[in-house]
């Protein structure tokens, strides 16, 4: 049987700061869904509640068929018995216990031997061997992230809660570690409700997308469809207007790759994605350069044909809805759509620079 | 020194040790109490916490006479269903050092338990952990060197009390005098050359004890 959270609550703050909840829920044993908003725009709280560390003012949450909070009861049950894996943002492992007691930390209730027998079980999994002795302020970050999650795994909770996961790491560190994750989190099989706010983190990491503003959820759906087809000019603010597309790559060679969407083909920049990969092919809208009539000679590597579908004012700019043998945005001065005498059916080249065009590897 | 003087020391470092040993819990649990809960009358106990640190401690010593008097509400109790007595024996003793030293336990634990980052104890709670273990296992052993300069601070304190100490236990020869109730009545007498012995011999205790003290508060701010 697949258990899933379903949670509706509200909790309000002195200040008047109020979180509203409706239907978040996750999807099933190895999804992840993404919780997805500015700083500021109540994630972390969401995950406390979650847990349990904070008590929601009314509503409830659910868990299979397990109440964990539930308003008009009064009833909440407590962290300790909602067997629930926490990664806060900053991993927060204790500072004073060794790699080997941090994991163990969960596993109090068993004999010495079993827990040694667990713990390095663990270790071997997410490849920690040699730094059983080490104490958190001399590993690395990226060995941080695994002991945290080393930590939450080993009592094998039955939901997964991250903030942040790789939010703490340097930026070249992180690239490494999104794919890892990735795998990681499609191998233990358990819902996990993600919190972050980079775009990149949710592409890569998340299957479903909920997007919180101002303690609402404003959004909902599969990651892509959210990223390239925000619901509202306020959704497309927070995601930013930018294509999301799913692809797979053909070819690659001389630091480029070439990606099939649909019925069309890019070149794109690349750093190490292997051919037959799956990817999302992310374009800024900002980043598209549209032509009149036919492709010619030109230094941009991507020239497609692409036919207008719909146009919209946003403020000073055009928003212009292209079909480029998939789905593909652009904006323009109201200047420029005039000069272009852009309306729908109109028949135009879409060219966008390589490096323009950013792979995220599924 | 002779066989008396040696001693006076040995009983005056008991009983400080002592007192210690039993303000330990309660203190620790009071600091913990301001530290980490938010409740009504936590102001007021704050307040009757630190009062000995700044009343005279011939008040302080006072008040207990009359707690711990055979008419006292806990001294009644102890002699009518224990048959102990407290004032001006050995227990008087203990009674005082506790009371004065208490203050300065609770507020360095008090703030130890504070840069304590709860988000850590949280964690230990999502872990299974009842509130015993994470006290045990998370928020004691990072606030171990606030704790334990804490520590040693009121035992330092307990070493040269005075005030409180003479009122409720008054200053019976081989009963009930310290170190520094015998400095004390060396000046009376006019022995002040055997005065200064004493004086130099509580000095250095007190030394002693403060500077490992400050040594355990110090390397925590850095740490």
């Amino acid at each position: 049987m697949t258990e899933d959270l379903d949670a509706s609550f509200v909790r309000s703050f002195r200040s008047g700061w109020r979180i509203q909840l409706e239907e978040l829920r996750t999807s099933g044993p190895a999804s992840v869904t993404v919780l997805f908003g500015a700083s500021g725009s109540g994630k972390s709280t969401v995950l406390r509640c979650v847990s349990g560390l904070e008590r929601p003012d009314e509503g409830y949450i659910r868990f299979g068929n397990e109440t964990w909070f539930d308003g008009k009861q009064g009833s909440h049950v407590s962290p300790q018995r909602r067997h629930v894996g926490l990664v806060p943002q900053d991993y927060a492992l204790f500072p004073h216990l060794s790699v080997t007691q941090n994991i163990g930390y969960a596993l109090a209730g068993l004999s010495r031997s079993e827990r040694a027998g667990r713990v390095a079980e663990t270790m071997r999994w997410l490849a920690l061997d040699g730094l059983e002795d080490r104490r958190p302020a001399e590993l690395s970050g990226g060995e941080r992230q695994r002991v945290a999650l080393a930590r939450a795994l080993i009592s094998k909770p039955r939901l997964l809660l991250l903030d942040e996961p790789l939010s703490a790491l340097d930026a070249p560190t992180r690239q490494r570690l999104t794919r890892d994750l990735r795998r990681l989190l499609k191998q233990l099989g358990i819902p996990t409700l993600l919190v972050t706010h980079e775009r990149n983190e949710a592409l890569a990491l998340g299957d479903q997308l909920v997007v919180l503003e101002r303690g609402r959820i404003v959004q909902r759906g599969p990651v892509h469809t959210v990223f390239s087809r925000p619901s509202s000019l306020a959704v497309a603010g927070i995601v930013a207007m930018e294509t999301v597309e799913p692809g797979r790559v053909l070819k690659t060679g001389d630091g480029l790759a070439t990606v099939e969407i649909g019925q069309s083909r890019v070149v794109s920049l690349n750093s190490d994605i292997e051919p037959g990969k799956d990817v999302y092919v992310c374009i800024r809208a900002e980043d598209v350069i549209l032509v009149r009539g036919a492709p010619g000679q030109s230094s941009p590597r991507n020239s497609l044909p692409a036919k207008v579908v719909a146009l919209r004012a946003e403020g000073p700019m055009f928003r212009i809805d292209l079909d480029a043998g998939f789905p593909l945005s652009a904006v323009l001065t109201k200047q420029a759509c005039e000069e272009l005498k852009i309306q729908p059916g109109a028949d135009l080249t879409a060219m966008i620079k390589a490096p323009q065009i950013h792979l995220i590897e599924r | 020194m002779s066989f008396e003087e040696w001693q006076l020391i040995g009983f005056t470092a008991r009983m400080a040790a002592l007192s210690t040993v039993l303000v330990l819990p309660f203190g620790l649990a009071l600091a913990w109490c301001l530290a980490r809960l938010r409740w009504r009358g936590k102001a007021l106990l704050e307040t009757l916490v630190t009062l000995p640190l700044v009343l005279p401690p011939v008040v302080t010593g006072l008040a207990l006479l009359q707690i711990f008097g055979r008419r006292g509400f806990i001294g009644k109790y102890l002699h009518d269903v224990l048959g102990l007595d407290v004032i001006f024996t050995w227990r008087a003793v203990v009674i005082a050092l506790a009371v004065m030293s208490v203050p300065l336990l609770v507020r360095a634990a008090r703030t130890a338990f504070e840069e304590v980052d709860v988000t850590l104890e949280q964690i230990a709670r999502t872990l299974g952990a009842g509130e015993w273990r994470v006290f045990f296992t998370v928020t004691l052993p990072l606030a171990r060197r606030g704790v334990l300069g804490g520590t040693l601070l009121a035992f330092a304190r307990a070493l040269g009390e005075f005030g409180a100490t003479i009122m409720v236990a008054g200053n019976i020869p081989g009963q009930t005098t310290t170190l520094s109730l015998a400095v004390y009545q060396d000046v009376q007498l006019g022995r002040d050359a055997h005065a200064w012995l004493l004086a130099a011999v509580s000095a250095c205790m007190a030394l002693i004890a403060v500077w490992f003290a400050s040594a355990y508060l110090e390397r925590k701010e850095k740490g």
